[in-house]
């Protein structure tokens, strides 16, 4: 069927703020769809609230919303905009939850809206357990099931049903301790009564045993004609029992008979049909490797996290096609965009292998649960392709930026057998490496296999790079003939140097010499049948490199890799525009990136990508093939700034920022010398290589002081400490981790905290916006609510900033951008650190104001003037109206990690919030972060000593406004006396139920638990001493976030969420497109004259 | 110790690698396979036969073999080439590929740059050649690969005689085999047939004489010319009985009413060819292994395409306007491959209703 005619304006609805299980795959899919829809001349609306997404771009779609996603506020757009369709399954479970709610509300059909793609009853039906349960029963599809029971008898009724073996779990009991297996009537009886009595609740879960079965994905489309293919199957490491997006995935499968294969296809297809699914959806089965018998774990209709490592593993590009399948288009009228000429109805084949390994958020939050079950705990993953598994496999390690360059390592080689057993019986974030560590040990294949159930042709791989690493270790005269096999087996030139105890660079010289180079090959859907248009490489060691250096001036950018926590998407679209930025200026542009989740790596973001770790190895790789002119390191964050220095040492022309300067920004003691040349202040402080040397300045600039390691990605290690004591814990820690590295000790200032991401080109300093944090100095910027334009810091303050950074930016004589973070005290303007490159903030500040910055800073780069463009130094006339970031976290997927904020950075993501006052954008970027406060909500106050005084006329106004109240002893009797009533709570150490119960039983809407700086708590409240009122706040903070809970730790957020309640009541919400906002931008027209 | 050896091609070019298996010089035409599972299905497939099969899947061997995977009981495909042989990691494996090829006699060249192979094919078409080892005399094992005769191949294939199988009981259908895949019989058989497979130079009296409910022409190696002498038995059979063509006896019923075939550049070798079925108006995935196709220009009337390859426009398969006689070029019964295109058989046996 050609493409519906009567669809002329469709509404994509995006997936919002990052957090854990939902990232940035679906910028990515989102973006895709949004182009496909305008090809076939369709209108698109989008609406997202995440502003650092390509989606959200002016370009990409006719009209953006940034908004909250909610029912409310897209019933709103709706009304405006009154599309003919909305498109939900690119929008993750957020995307589809909306679609939901918005179809059972009656709004669509009150407003005329079709819901594209699959039918809402396939939906229902896949995502309602017991309807899906009732339709795959229809299929004969057997699937896993499982029943929460409250007595043996219940159970066995359970196990009757679905058969034996069953694994009984007890609720609410830590990594399910007191459950187990049972394979008949009498044992399932004993195992549940025990089950029962350790649950707090007596309540446990009875589920059909998959214990070793194989973990297995098909990606399939299917269209209106019902014509349905399968883009790609992927296979786990893992075996059943970790989360797939926790598990290290390879595709294709690869221990699948033909057989095998093609039953679990026929099933996904008929589940497809049955669902009548129209687009993308994803099939998760369960295989018993000793039958091949298969369960039906799960199905998900509508673009998923694999859909989009599908795409950049087959270069299939699944949501394009599901967007077009949304207009009617069927798969045989779908060009396939990778060859030209062949149609989407078609299978990809694969010549390659691809692996990907998640990225886990442990190496920030030391006290994180790391162990791996059925709640996803990655951030962001790496994809790595090559023509042996051992080869992707390695390029896979190196891609996840950890400081591991292969498989083994002094991490694991210290560590006891029993200590690795753990680690892999019950699998973490490091069971490749401890199952690396006991192979190296001379632990068998065969017994991991029996212990993990790992599909002994995975354990066999990482033994044959294991035993070619031993080998040469053995006889490193051995290199030259083995050199070709090592690099097939992808083994770094560092990894190899390291071995033979040389320099990579002596290495690289000595492989270069023996005509060792990588060849590339291309991604093209179809293992090389026919001839592909798309420019996505990988690198091997074979005989034919396909990839000829492009023709004209070729420049390199390097991307961010995996999304972690202090390096997310924002740094993916920085990358993006500057690729656009230099292509619309007649460079090649050309991308180096390892992660499949993003934009970057779409095969149509760059002139030509490059899928490949971000190591000066692999980078150089590509660099001297293409014969690029310069590479730019100032877009893919720390991980690509990193590389700065080694690639200039190896004759690489960086453009930008000299490498030089940067260093002067970076290297704290040049920094220092920059500062006092310049004239501006900043804390005092200094850097400390010992222990003496740190007390010595603490008590030089005076406590507290604020302490981090040099070179900080996302503050990560970073504390404020209050006391000598508390200073010698910290080093302990900090020399222990990373000895040599020198520590930064500064006095602590608790001011305003401001933000300038500018630009410069050698002489003109455009600054686009200064931003100002909601939270005092203390929390992480990455964590803090920002305000632009500020509201706190008055003008003579604002031009000091202005004057300051103009200052800095020539002093360093910044090409490119620059973000420098200030502390005001009193008046008086600090710098406390500056970034020399694009920082998280820049699509924030892109998306606030309209000036393009990536655009501005790729012109300075390649040597146009900022002046001749119309830019003047100094900051530019503010934007109409107020944009709020606000920081967004994944804290319920991460047990044990405190919530509390502090220098540390812990969010995984940002919404925004935009209106014409301070205090309806505050409400917006708030309820689109996931946070809304009921009209007369509960909120439960424990407030430590030093803060009570600021807190209590906070809370009584709270009061006022209709919220009820419930106190800990000392914050009731402070607020009896302002003469509020609120009703008591019962500590933890008191009788149950107490707070944390209640919390548990969701009697509150609102948690406010302050803490004493740097998590250390100054005096106890009565009745408690320093560990337990610590320890209260851990337990208060953490039921909040697995509650669901909203739970704020500082009052200064307390205190802008309270504006934003306010103003919910003074007037009613409006909805506009960002488009709107910058046509009131009369400014700029003014500005350029 | 690793034995070098190459595959070399009738223009002298060479392709390194490790020489696994010799197999003493295997000639044959060089064809890449791009199916991800299912190695020992292709290499037992009797339509391979006389070829060297690249699979341009890097990881070749990881379940290891089962003796009920095979598509027939003889080699097939003299050779195959592949990136990397693995050994077995499966429940269900009997024996390593690698002990499976020499038990057959089938030649192994690993470690080549397959992808390089596989590019090369496509742009220069389908080439003959030989596997041998490095010490080997290059222009005589180059000129043996370039006197590979494949008129005969079929002869090599078929069944030498008469046999039964499937059902006791159903409708008896007649199977000419012209290097039939096992997967054939057993999707018959499933759907409740008697069948007799006949050799592929049984006469049309043969055929007649098994009084058959409806005929399948299977599949078969070579170029479809070269069976003309044979064209009465299938005209026979399109004349008197529900007739399924399957690959190259898809080929011979076009030759057989006076249609005509060509050679493919590189043919279609994989398990994932989307095919039009115009009558029901869907696309399926196929698989497929052919060289030559169906010229459908040169159909006379009657005959109507009712299956075409998306990737490339060619015939896959026809529909007599009036008689039960239904052809498809591809393989509705899979092995490897996907089953998609099945019902191909449910609508022969529809064909048979009523005839036994």
């Amino acid at each position: 069927m050609p493409r519906r005619a009567d669809l002329k304006r469709v509404l994509v609805i995006g997936s919002g703020p990052i957090v854990i299980g939902q990232a940035a795959e679906f910028d990515y899919a989102g973006t895709q769809a949004c182009r496909a829809l305008r090809e076939e001349g369709v209108e698109v609306v989008l609406v997202n609230s995440n502003p650092a997404t390509i989606m959200t771009d002016l370009g990409v779609a006719d009209r953006v919303y940034v908004e909250p996603l909610t029912v409310s506020f897209l019933a709103n757009i709706l009304a405006r905009e009154r599309p003919d369709g909305i498109l939900a399954t690119l929008g993750g479970q957020m995307g589809l939850n909306l679609a939901r709610e918005l179809a059972r509300a009656g709004i669509l059909s009150d407003l005329g809206v079709e819901l594209l793609g699959t039918p809402l009853s396939g939906i229902e039906r896949a995502e309602d357990r017991n309807l899906f349960r009732t339709a795959m029963l229809e299929l004969h599809q057997p699937i896993a099931e499982s029943r929460s029971v409250t007595s043996a008898a219940e159970a066995l009724e359970f196990a009757q049903s679905v058969g034996y073996p069953v694994v009984v779990r007890p609720a609410y009991t830590l990594a399910g301790s007191g459950g187990g297996f049972a394979d008949d009537a009498p044992e399932l009886i004993r195992v549940v009564e025990r089950a029962l009595a350790t649950s707090p609740i007596h309540q446990a879960l009875i589920e059909t045993s998959m214990k070793g079965y194989k973990e297995i994905e098909y990606e399939v489309m299917r269209d209106h004609a019902g014509t349905a293919i399968v883009v790609c199957n992927m296979e786990n490491l893992d075996p059943v029992g970790v989360h797939t997006g926790d598990s290290i995935v390879v595709a294709p499968s690869q221990t699948l008979t033909d057989v095998e294969y093609h039953r679990l296809r026929r099933a996904a297809l008929d589940i497809v049909e049955a669902l009548d699914v129209q687009g993308g959806c994803n099939v998760q089965f369960a295989v018993d490797p000793a039958s091949g018998e298969y369960r039906v774990i799960e199905v998900n209709p509508r673009v998923s996290r694999s859909s989009a490592l599908a795409s950049k593993a087959t270069g299939y590009p699944i949501a394009r096609v599901a967007a077009k399948i949304g207009l009617g288009l069927n798969l045989d009228e779908i060009i396939n965009p990778v060859t030209g000429r062949t149609t989407a109805a078609f299978e990809p084949a694969l010549d390659y292998v691809v692996v990907k390994i998640p990225r886990w958020p442990f190496d920030k939050f030391d006290a994180a649960d790391r162990e791996l079950g059925t709640q996803m705990k990655a951030t962001g993953e790496v994809m790595a392709l090559d023509r042996t598994f051992a080869g992707a496999l390695q390029k896979a390690i190196r891609s996840l930026d950890i400081g591991r360059d292969g498989l083994t390592g002094p991490e694991d080689a210290d560590l006891p057998d029993a200590a690795l057993w753990r680690e892999v019986e019950v699998p973490t974030d490091r069971r490749l490496f401890r199952m690396a560590a006991l192979l190296e040990r001379g632990v068998t294949v065969d017994e991991i296999h029996r212990r993990t159930a790992v599909d002994r042709w995975f354990l066999r791989e990482i033994q044959t790079i294991l035993q070619a690493e031993a080998a040469l270790r053995a006889e490193p005269e051995g290199l030259g003939p083995n050199l070709r096999r090592l690099k097939q087996l992808g083994f770094s030139d560092r990894r190899l140097a390291e071995i033979l105890g040389i320099s990579e660079a002596a290495l690289r010289e000595e492989r270069l010499r023996a005509g060792v180079q990588p060849t590339y090959k291309l991604v093209d859907t179809c293992a090389g049948e026919f001839e592909a248009a798309t420019p996505y490489f990988y690198s091997t060691y074979e005989t034919e490199n396909e990839a000829r250096p492009l023709t004209g001036r070729t420049v390199v950018v390097l991307g961010s890799g995996p999304i972690r926590i202090g390096q997310g998407i924002e740094f993916d679209c920085c990358s993006v525009h500057a690729l656009e930025a230099l292509h619309r200026r007649g460079f090649q542009a050309v991308m180096i990136n390892n992660n499949p989740e993003t934009v970057s790596t779409d095969y149509n973001a760059s002139d030509r990508l490059y899928f490949e770790p971000l190591t000066l190895e692999d980078v150089l790789n590509v660099v001297e093939l293409e014969g690029a002119e310069a590479v730019l390191v100032q877009f893919g964050g720390q991980t690509a700034l990193n590389l700065a220095a080694q690639l200039a040492q190896a004759g690489v022309t960086l453009w930008g920022t000299a490498l030089s300067d940067m260093d002067r920004a970076e290297d704290r003691a040049r920094f220092d010398d920059v500062l006092s040349e310049l004239g501006i202040k900043r804390p005092e402080g200094g850097t400390a290589l010992s222990m003496e040397e740190a007390l010595v300045i603490a008590e030089r600039v005076g406590y507290p002081v604020l302490v981090r390691p040099s070179y900080v990605l996302g503050g990560r290690a970073m504390r404020i400490v209050d006391t000598p004591d508390e200073l010698r814990d910290y080093m302990v820690h900090a020399l222990l981790v990373e000895p040599g590295r020198p520590v930064l000790v500064d006095r602590y200032v608790a001011g305003i905290e401001l933000e300038v991401d500018a630009v410069a080109d050698g002489s003109t300093v455009v600054i686009p916006a200064v931003l100002e944090h909601i939270e005092r100095a203390g929390v992480h910027s990455g964590d803090s609510v920002a305000v632009l334009p500020p509201v706190a810091a008055g003008d003579p303050l604002l031009r000091q900033v202005e004057e300051t950074s103009v200052r800095l930016a020539r002093g360093l004589h910044v090409i490119g951008h620059l973000n420098i973070q200030f502390v005001a005290e009193g008046g008086q303007l600090y710098v406390i650190e500056a970034n020399p490159r694009a920082s998280r903030t820049v699509p924030f500040v892109t998306k606030a104001t309209g000036v393009p910055m990536v655009d501005l800073a790729v012109a300075a780069m390649v040597g146009e003037s900022l002046a001749a463009l119309g830019y003047r130094d100094g900051v530019m006339p503010a934007p109409a109206g107020f944009s709020v970031k606000m920081p967004v976290f994944s804290f319920a997927k991460l047990s044990r990690v405190d919530t509390a904020l502090g220098p540390e950075m812990k969010s995984t993501g940002e919404a925004m919030g935009i209106d014409t006052t301070l205090p309806a954008a505050l409400y917006k970027a708030f309820l689109a972060a996931g946070f809304r406060l009921p009209v007369r909500g509960r909120v439960l106050a424990t407030i430590a000593d030093q803060d009570k005084a600021e807190a209590v006329p906070l809370l009584v106004e709270l009061a006022r406004l209709g919220f009820r109240l419930s106190a800990t002893t000392g914050t009731l009797a402070a607020l009896s006396l302002a003469g509020v009533a609120a009703t008591p709570v019962h500590r933890l150490t008191e009788r149950r139920p107490h707070l944390v119960d209640q919390i548990r039983e969701g009697q509150f809407d609102l948690v406010v638990n302050t803490i004493t700086r740097g998590g250390h708590p100054g005096k106890p409240e009565p009745g408690l001493n320093v560990e337990q009122a610590q320890s209260e706040g851990f337990y208060i903070r953490r039921q909040a976030a697995e509650s669901g809970v909203w739970c704020l730790t500082s009052l200064d957020t307390l205190r802008a969420a309270m504006a934003g309640v306010r103003s919910r009541s003074q007037s009613p919400f409006t909805v506009r497109s960002l488009n709107e906002w910058r046509e009131d931008d009369a400014r700029h027209a003014a500005y350029h004259r | 110790m690793k034995r070098p050896g190459w595959l070399l091609l009738e223009d002298g070019s060479r392709y390194g690698g490790e020489l696994v298996l010799d197999a003493r010089e295997p000639v044959g035409e060089v064809v890449f396979n791009t199916a991800m599972t299912g190695y020992q299905e292709v290499l037992t497939d009797p339509s391979y036969a006389g070829q060297i099969v690249v699979f341009t899947y890097p990881l070749i061997g990881s379940y290891g073999t089962r003796a009920d995977f095979s598509e027939s009981r003889q080699p097939s495909a003299r050779a195959m080439v592949v990136r990397e042989l693995k050994e077995p990691s499966h429940a269900l494996s009997e024996a390593p590929l690698r002990a499976f090829c020499a038990a057959r006699g089938i030649g192994i060249l690993a470690g080549v740059d397959t992808r390089a192979l596989t590019r090369r094919l496509r742009s220069d078409g389908t080439l003959k050649g030989v596997l041998c080892d490095a010490s080997a005399d290059v222009p005589a094992a180059v000129r043996r690969a370039q006197g590979l005769d494949l008129t005969r191949i079929v002869d090599e294939v078929t069944a030498s005689f008469r046999y039964q199988c499937g059902q006791e009981k159903g409708p008896r259908v007649a199977v000419i085999d012209y290097g039939l895949k096992t997967g054939i019989t057993d999707e018959l058989t499933r759907r409740g047939a008697r069948v007799t497979v006949l050799p592929a130079f049984a006469s049309a009296e043969d055929l007649t004489r098994v009084r058959p409910a409806g005929v399948v022409l299977s599949n078969g190696p070579g170029n479809p010319d070269d069976l003309r002498g044979r064209l009465d038995t299938v005209r026979a059979a399109i004349e008197r009985y529900p007739t399924l063509g399957i690959c190259l006896g898809h080929q011979l019923v076009a030759l057989a009413v006076g249609g005509r075939t060509y050679a493919l550049k590189f043919g279609h070798h994989g398990a994932n060819h989307p095919v039009l079925d115009r009558d029901r108006a869907c696309v399926q995935i196929t698989a497929q292994n052919h060289g030559y196709a169906v010229d459908g220009e040169t159909l006379p009337d009657g005959w109507r395409v009712r299956f075409v390859n998306l990737h490339d426009q060619t015939v896959e398969g026809l529909q007599h306007a009036t008689r039960p006689v239904l052809t498809v070029q591809h393989h509705p019964e899979g092995g490897p491959g996907p089953h998609d295109a099945g019902y191909v058989f449910d609508e022969f046996m529809a064909m048979l209703a009523g005839r036994d």
